[in-house]
């Protein structure tokens, strides 16, 4: 172990050396500009430029003091303090960016020339790529960790195989060895199987471990049958693959984005909807590295829509995202949304669980009849200052007095409200 | 021809195999498991977003028809402008026009602008913060540029009308949102952000813009 270590430190000498020669190797004031003109960069510029020669809003700013008019850093504080004046004053490179961006307006940037020289500092020396490396590296132990229950379904089921193969083997090659006894006239061969007559005198010898043996494995059996029996139509702790790996853990957890954002019909439809691509992409124009997947994931919406993120235009041929229906209610029940989320001031979290921890989404409940029925029983109507129900609770007042007032109090357990 | 010659061993390794796909049924969360009657759980018509052959392209959730009018959206109520479908083209003339032209038919009272935060807090505030300092959750933790503060914007020009049409058809890196707030929750909302610009105001003008925001 020791020896280990010590090839090891001889190993990464070099690069330590190498990190540290870097670091000291950009002189000091320099690289505080570049610190400076990042943070300027991410306020004023971020929301329409790119450091890399992608296309934003505006142009990637890679290189961009190579193209314009020279003086460069003279051009660029002129345009950026007002880039309409530069335009109407003739200039011809201006004009073409104008033309070229549609006639869209850069607005004006009230910054001095000293932090505008620091953001181009920042865009002359951008930050080098190396999350991209990291996330793939995380991303890699998290998949195999979800396959392993695969795979051991799937070495168990090989071995039960091979066990019942070589059982098949057995019987055969014993009949085959039988018939041609036969044939020949050979007296019959006595089947010798010392596993199994081993197994067989040991069985009788030990009759109470086989006897228990038995009822453990039978009990077992059957609890195991009929939960399965119990398990027919009800869809608890379904997680299937999405054509695209979307983590509400990230979306709504890490980033805190309201559900509402995507899913904006859950307040006024029957159904909650998925969000179509455009939701997507009023984020994911901008960002199109994810924090687990990287850019593979993205991709597939930029290919669904077939839009291209280095040029930001949209093609012709989108094609629809399949997404797996997680949550299946029989056809024969009505549930509506917006009745529990808007009237019912439900919160998503009550039958859908913990979403924003997870990164597949899961049925958190059953979402069998008794278990909206134990809920109808049980949850007191939000009444107070709710006008869809003033009208009957005064009604209700009249029966029930000052008691509070369930769902299943106003026919919410009624055959007919969710079977129609 | 006698296959098992061996009832013991056989017998066991029925019940092991019986067992591991029994208990596997339940258990396999990629699956959603066994149907009773799956008749009764799906209908023929389609439900939405479900494929639906009739289309060329198989998608069942179809973009309105130009011109629809939601349920509950009546073409002469005030916000909808008189007009269904909105007059300003998305290019930067229809922009201008819409400053100059759209007024906010929604009044700001206080039942008003609490319905106008709560729309506020589910669709604007990831990006531009619960202040309206563009330092919203995902600006704060760097994965999404700010999109600044709406007084500094309002300083040099915008409007309820520019508002309006950028949350129609977006602006910049902000997408359209018209597919997910209606028009009277766009107003509702401006008349929100008028509320977050009128409160920070004065104690915007002694920090410079730059200051506040992390990163």
């Amino acid at each position: 172990m020791h020896t280990i270590n010590k090839a090891l430190k001889v190993f990464f000498k070099p690069f330590v050396l190498i990190a540290v020669f870097l670091t000291f190797n950009v002189d000091a004031s320099y690289s505080q500009d570049i610190a400076a003109g990042e943070k300027l960069f991410k306020i004023n510029c971020a929301s329409c430029h790119k450091v890399t020669d992608q296309k934003l809003v505006g142009p990637g700013l890679k290189g961009v003091a190579a193209r314009v008019p020279q003086p460069a850093e003279e051009w660029l504080i002129k345009w950026i303090k007002n880039s309409q004046a530069v335009v109407k004053s003739g200039d011809a490179y201006a004009n073409k960016i104008f033309n070229e961006y549609n006639k869209s307006v850069m607005p004006s940037q009230a910054l001095t020339d000293d932090e505008i020289k620091s953001v181009l500092a920042y865009i002359a020396n951008p930050p080098a790529d190396t999350k991209a490396a990291d996330k793939k590296e995380d991303a890699a132990p998290a998949a195999s960790a979800q396959d392993s229950s695969t795979v051991l379904y799937f070495l168990l089921g090989l071995i039960i195989l091979f066990l019942i193969l070589i059982s098949v083997l057995n019987g055969v090659k014993n009949s085959l060895q039988r018939l041609v006894n036969q044939k020949e006239g050979l007296p019959e061969p006595v089947p010798v199987n010392y596993n199994a007559a081993f197994l067989k005198n040991w069985a009788r010898t030990n009759k109470k471990i086989v006897a228990l043996g038995l009822i453990v494995i039978v009990s077992y059996g059957a609890k195991a049958a009929w939960n399965g029996m119990m398990g027919i139509g009800i869809y608890e702790g379904y997680a299937p693959e999405q054509p695209i790996y979307f983590s509400h853990k990230i979306h709504a957890g890490e980033n805190a984005i309201s559900c509402v954002y995507c899913h904006s019909g859950v307040e006024k439809s029957k159904i909650s909807n998925v969000p179509s691509a455009n939701v997507c992409m009023n984020c994911h124009k901008a960002i199109q590295e994810g924090t687990v997947t990287g850019k593979k994931e993205i991709a597939k919406i930029y290919a669904a829509l077939d839009y291209n993120p280095e040029k930001d235009t949209y093609g012709p041929n989108p094609k629809p995202i399949k997404w797996v229906k997680v949550h299946q209610l029989p056809e024969h029940a009505y549930f509506n949304h917006a009745q529990h989320v808007t009237v019912g001031k439900q919160e998503c979290t009550t039958c859908h669980g913990p979403v924003a921890e997870m990164d597949t989404l899961r049925q958190f409940t059953p979402l069998t009849m008794g278990w909206c029925i134990d809920c109808h029983r049980k949850t007191e109507v939000k009444m107070a200052d709710n006008p869809y129900y003033t009208k009957l609770h005064e009604e209700l007042k009249k029966t029930y007095g000052k008691k509070p007032i369930t769902v299943s109090m106003m026919g919410g357990i009624e055959c007919g409200k969710c079977h129609y | 021809m006698k296959i098992f010659n061996n009832n013991l061993f056989s017998g066991i390794t029925i019940t092991v195999s019986a067992l591991v796909i029994l208990s596997s049924c339940s258990s396999d969360p990629l699956s959603p498991g066994i149907e009773f009657m799956p008749d009764m759980y799906r209908s023929v018509a389609y439900k939405p977003y479900e494929e639906n052959p009739n289309f060329k392209d198989m998608l069942g959730a179809r973009p309105p028809v130009e011109g629809t009018i939601s349920q509950g959206e009546f073409p002469n109520s005030a916000w909808s402008m008189n007009n269904s479908i909105y007059p300003y083209p998305n290019t930067n003339e229809g922009y201008e026009a819409a400053g100059l032209n759209l007024k906010n038919p929604i009044e700001a009272t206080p039942a008003n602008l609490e319905k106008g935060k709560e729309i506020y807090t589910k669709f604007c505030v990831a990006c531009h913060g619960e202040a309206g300092d563009g330092n919203g959750s995902i600006v704060a933790n760097g994965k999404f540029p700010s999109p600044g503060k709406y007084w500094d914007k309002v300083a040099t020009g915008l409007n309820e009308g520019k508002m309006f049409h950028s949350i129609t058809y977006g602006k910049n890196l902000m997408g359209q949102h018209a597919s997910q707030v209606t028009k009277e929750e766009r107003w509702l909302v401006i008349n929100h952000i008028n509320e977050l610009v009128k409160k920070a105001t004065p104690s915007a003008n002694n920090a410079t813009a730059n200051d506040t925001i992390k990163k």
